[in-house]
């Protein structure tokens, strides 16, 4: 299960540098988890002491604005890795996960992440890589949004409730929440 | 010989790599090519297929996006620092922006082949690390940034003062204004 999951991951991602085996290594020193459909993933500002690698199922991600309203941002389908940013930045969960059907997860308790994070073996390496795969391509997604929002445009044509719903995809982009 | 000798003094100088064993230090400095850049010269240009990123051993760069006819300083990027490294972990990818010397500048410039460095390269491990919270700083930064428009702005909208002819501003117009672009 481990290496089949690794590799569709890899190549879900067109991660570079990173060996299967050494990503089921890592996998290997996850607990194993299963949810019901509804149920909760994570919490949106609660703390976070847990990355997770989606195996199988799809969770609907759930952000709050500032304004207070709820938006939809992204379902989440496996292949994928969630949670991390909350993990390498100490803050609260910027969403909430829901699942939407059964979901299988493994999840890594903080200690376990950023002591891998820090290990010179195949299993740090593929840690370190993934998350850095991920954090990259957060980067050129978030900032190809805000550049397409701050291109000149005609007058007349900006529309704050479109340009609002803009920032907030941007922002979860920033954060990982879209798969691209 | 003497190059090498000299890339891997360069590379102790940096306070990411202090400690780490001069051996792992030579086969990650056989991994890249060091250039010297006088004050103006450009490492990276906007638009260009992005496939290598700089760490800056000495000096200062300047980070220029260039939008229409308009020029803009978005960062500076110092000794120990990273630029252009996303393109190590994703394919594809374009030059958001043009990196040039704002200082003479000495970078060694990295490519894919680092990622085939020993596993146990304990310079490579550090070099990660320190791209990870590179990469973080900058998506947390952004992204505040956004959320301090967004509190500025989102509240109502804002007007332009008394006897303007303008009408309300966009929340497009404040976004841009924001960010330091063309309104």
């Amino acid at each position: 299960m481990s290496i089949a999951f690794a590799k569709a991951l890899l190549e879900s991602t067109h991660q570079r540098g990173v060996e299967p085996d050494d990503l089921s290594q890592v996998l290997e020193r996850c607990e194993d988890r299963r949810l019901q459909p509804g149920m909760m993933v994570c919490k949106e500002k609660k703390e976070a002491n847990e990355l997770f690698f989606l195996l199988e199922g799809d969770v609907s991600v759930v952000k709050t604005d500032p304004r207070g309203r709820l938006h939809e941002l992204a379902a989440l389908s496996a292949p994928a890795l969630l949670g991390h940013m909350a993990l390498i930045e100490r803050t609260q969960r910027s969403a909430t996960c829901m699942t939407k059907n059964p979901v299988h997860l493994r999840v890594l308790e903080r200690d376990a992440y950023e002591s891998l994070l820090k290990e010179p073996s195949g299993a740090g390496r593929a840690m370190r890589r993934l998350v850095l795969g991920a954090l990259a391509k957060q980067l050129a997604s978030g900032n190809a949004r805000l550049r397409d929002l701050l291109e000149p445009e005609p007058k007349n044509q900006a529309d704050d409730v479109a340009t609002e719903g803009q920032l907030v995809a941007t922002s979860a982009a920033l954060e990982g929440w879209h798969k691209d | 010989m003497k190059e090498s000798s000299a890339k891997v003094q360069a590379l102790q100088s940096l306070l990411m790599f202090r400690g780490t064993p001069p051996s792992a230090l030579a086969e990650l400095a056989s991994l890249g090519k060091i250039r010297s850049l006088g004050v103006g010269d450009v490492a990276m240009s906007q638009g260009e297929d992005a496939t290598t990123a700089l760490l800056i051993l000495k000096g200062e760069m300047e980070a220029v996006v260039t939008s229409g006819s308009a020029e803009r300083v978005v960062g500076t990027i110092r000794a120990g620092e990273l630029v252009g490294e996303t393109c190590l972990f994703t394919r594809g990818g374009k030059r958001s922006a043009t990196v040039r010397a704002s200082q003479p500048s000495r970078v060694m410039i990295l490519g894919p082949r680092i990622m085939s460095a020993n596993v146990n390269n304990a310079a490579l491990v550090f070099l990660e690390i320190h791209m990870l919270g590179a990469m973080s700083r900058r998506i947390r930064n952004t992204n505040q940034t956004i959320q301090a428009f967004w509190d500025a702005a989102a509240p109502a909208p804002m007007r332009q003062p008394s006897g303007s002819k303008k009408g309300p501003k966009s929340m497009k117009d404040r976004l841009r204004a924001f960010f330091g672009g063309d309104e």
